[in-house]
């Protein structure tokens, strides 16, 4: 086994900055691509019902705008892409991971959520037990 | 914490500590970091003894001994001669000593083995890394 492929799920809060900051070395020491996620929490029922184009247009600006941040933090050097996707974020992250050969998931322990107390997120506790690959949680 | 200078592994033998302690490996050898790696057994080996007759199972009274020195004689075969690694042993209930370990070793990164458990199974049978994972104060490495 080696880490040549290393998926950062991104959302924008503190906690996804320091897991980007944390992949990066990473990434350095392995030789190894980064893949900056942002998923959209939406769903395509919704998408195709009644979302306008306007708000969509606003979502996915919204998550260009992280993703952007994201690969500007990575010094020249370092093989890197974005992706963007729409859906339930747990989900997708972990279908991503299968299905492009992820080596290692860096994420940090609490995202946007709204519980404030709890020790580690819904995402990233969805995702550290049923990732197949290491996950690497970022305090 | 952004390089690894030193990296704590907990081993007990199992398939999914040997996981991690290859994942560990990996990082070790690219960040040039020392692996600490270690095993806590409920039982300081004081105990064990000679002539013991109970009714209950051997795998219950067996020495504690040579459980703990097989689980890190194991993981020291993987690493002999590939990285840097000192070898520990604690007593005391795992999770709390794993934690109070990388708490006593500058907040070190942690990778662990996992077994898969969900939340509730977790919770019944005792998931360790998962206490690990929400507890720890620093990076953590979940292996399955």
């Amino acid at each position: 086994m080696t880490i040549k492929n290393i998926l950062v799920p991104v959302d924008g809060s503190e906690g996804s900055d320091r897991a980007v900051t944390q992949a990066i070395a990473l990434a350095e020491a392995c030789e190894a691509k980064l893949n900056f996620l942002y998923v959209a929490n939406i769903n395509q029922l919704a998408i195709n019902a009644c979302l306008s184009d306007a708000i969509l247009d606003a979502v996915t600006k919204a998550g260009n705008v992280i993703l952007d941040r994201a690969m500007e933090m990575v010094p020249s050097g370092i093989e890197k892409e974005a992706f963007s996707e729409t859906g339930s974020p747990a989900v997708v992250i972990l279908d991503f991971a299968t299905d492009k050969d992820m080596d290692m998931i860096v994420m940090g322990s609490r995202g946007l959520g709204v519980v404030k107390g709890v020790l580690l997120g819904s995402v990233s506790q969805y995702i550290v037990e049923q990732s197949k690959c290491p996950v690497l949680v970022v305090k | 914490m952004e390089e690894f200078s030193r990296i704590l592994v907990p081993v007990d033998g199992s398939d999914a500590s040997l996981k991690a302690l290859d994942t560990a490996v990996l990082l070790a050898r690219a960040s040039g970091a020392v692996l600490d790696i270690l095993t806590v057994a409920y039982f300081a080996s004081e105990t064990d003894t000679e002539h013991l007759v109970s009714w209950l199972p051997e795998s219950v009274t067996r020495p504690i001994g040579p459980v703990v020195h097989e689980a890190l004689s194991h993981a020291e075969a993987h690493v002999r001669g590939v990285v840097p690694y000192e070898l520990h042993e604690r007593t005391g209930t795992p999770a709390e000593e794993i934690l109070r370990f990388a708490e006593e070793h500058g907040r070190e990164p942690i990778v662990i083995g996992g077994r898969g458990l969900g939340r509730v199974e977790g919770l019944l049978f005792g998931s360790v890394s998962q206490e690990v994972t929400e507890q720890a104060k620093g990076t953590v490495i979940v292996v399955k």
